[in-house]
């Protein structure tokens, strides 16, 4: 997810710092990615078509590159 | 100094792809989060929803203008309407039989001037010694 977000334009904190959340930023508006398993986390789709909605990204492009 | 009090409504309910996983969406900031357990997964809430609500506060935005969209709102009304009240320990000792939990998560925010000389607040809200969050550099930041 931490790739398929930073390929589709968005800033994303190198490291959940502290939480258990990344940091994911796109025209200083900010989503936070689950990473209560670092970067092997497996991602719901609900949660994809979430930071889909807050940053405008087309589902299908963001869905091709995971 | 100015204080803002939410209650966000945060649904949860269990993951229908990604085995043994609950989802928690926050409502009223639309924030989508998941946790490994109906507890973990309200904690993941309350983080994300903490950090959204503390950046876009510190950014001069209005949370709230994120809100979910209504057909999310109309999962939440018959689980309210509906549904039975019980403690968040006996929903988790059942969870094999939980198809959807709402709670609703108080929030409380205190946005605070910083000072630029010094990348501290000028003044801290009661009970504070050190604030939870702030941002180095901003003119603002907030602390939930």
């Amino acid at each position: 997810m931490v790739s398929a977000l930073k390929a589709m334009g968005l800033t994303v904190d190198p490291a959940p710092g502290g939480g258990s959340h990344y940091r994911a930023v796109l025209d200083g508006k900010v989503y936070p990615i689950p990473a209560h398993n670092g970067t092997k986390t497996e991602i719901a789709d609900v949660y994809i078509k979430g930071v889909c909605r807050c940053f405008s990204l087309d589902y299908a492009e963001l869905k091709k590159k995971l | 100094m100015v204080k803002h009090d939410y209650n966000f409504w945060v649904l949860v309910q269990p993951s229908a792809d990604v085995p043994g996983e609950w989802i928690a969406h926050c409502l009223e900031v639309d924030v989508v989060t998941q946790g490994t357990s109906i507890n973990d997964a309200f904690k993941m809430a309350a983080e994300a929803t903490t950090m959204v609500v503390c950046e876009d506060l510190a950014a001069g935005r209005n949370p709230l203008d994120r809100r979910a969209p209504d057909e999310f709102w109309a999962e939440l009304w018959p689980v309210v309407n509906d549904g039975s009240r019980k403690s968040l320990r006996e929903v988790a000792a059942n969870s094999g039989s939980v198809r959807c939990v709402a709670a609703q998560l108080l929030m409380h925010a205190t946005i605070v001037e910083m000072d630029p000389s010094t990348h501290k607040p000028r003044e801290l809200p009661d009970g504070w010694d050190v604030p939870a969050l702030w941002s180095k550099g901003r003119d603002s930041a907030v602390h939930a």
